[in-house]
């Protein structure tokens, strides 16, 4: 399959690489089929591009890497919506929102992605009453120095 | 009542307005709609917002770059080495 990007021009990619989200996400419930793109140019962030409207893309990041005590429960439906089977963990991507300057750029810690990498099924959580905020600053003086240091595994 | 085990309740008549609550059972969650309509928001400010970086070409590397260097930074200071006297 290929598709004309305004991000990426022609893109080409396998039928297999779709991720599907039966619902969409939020305000874009029309939106069920992504690709999940890594370009060295933009990581530690990837692209999260829909396939049924190519001229959005959005971007998206592994939360871990900036606030490493972030934590998604699952709950029984989610499980069943992604088909995790038990004792599986879903891969947990936040949307980061990039405004003009893009140190001000914050993460969507309110609302994840969560995909199952064996189904390619996910769905946008809905982390009701998690105290998470919607918009969590990635770059900032306070979260540099309040970043406990990670443990090197 | 909504199904078996949901009931609505009148709290309070003001005027006009009725506050009215919900007696659901606990492993039925009842969610606030503003935590739907602050992510849907955050959403297409998502979107509106790389869209005009799609424009710029440089935003969002120049974004990764500042992750980037942020995660470079060292979590832990580097130790000086003692000053070696002789």
């Amino acid at each position: 399959m290929n598709i004309e990007t305004q991000q990426f021009g022609t893109l080409e990619f396998e039928e297999s690489a779709l991720l599907t989200f039966a619902g969409g996400i939020l305000g874009f419930e029309n939106f069920t089929r992504y690709l999940l793109i890594d370009q060295d140019e933009v990581a530690p962030l990837r692209w999260f591009q829909p396939i049924d409207d190519p001229a959005l893309a959005f971007t998206v990041i592994d939360p871990l890497l900036f606030f490493p005590d972030y934590r998604v429960s699952l709950g029984g439906e989610d499980r069943q919506a992604l088909q995790l089977a038990k004792g599986e963990e879903p891969l947990v991507l936040a949307l980061v929102t990039i405004p003009e300057d893009p140190a001000a750029m914050t993460a969507n810690l309110l609302g994840p992605l969560v995909i199952n990498p064996v189904t390619r099924l996910g769905k946008q959580l809905v982390l009701h009453d998690s105290g998470y905020p919607v918009r969590a600053r990635l770059i900032s003086d306070e979260t540099i120095a309040s970043q406990t240091p990670p443990v090197t595994v | 009542m909504i199904g078996e085990d949901i009931e609505v309740v009148v709290l309070e008549i003001k005027g006009d307005s009725v506050k009215i609550g919900l007696k659901a059972p606990r492993d039925i969650p009842v969610y606030r709609q503003e935590i739907y309509l602050e992510i849907k928001a955050e959403n297409e400010r998502a979107a509106q917002a790389a869209a005009a970086a799609a424009k710029s070409t440089s935003a969002v590397p120049s974004a990764g770059a500042l992750l980037k260097q942020a995660l470079k930074k060292p979590p832990v200071p580097p130790e000086k080495p003692a000053p070696e006297k002789k």
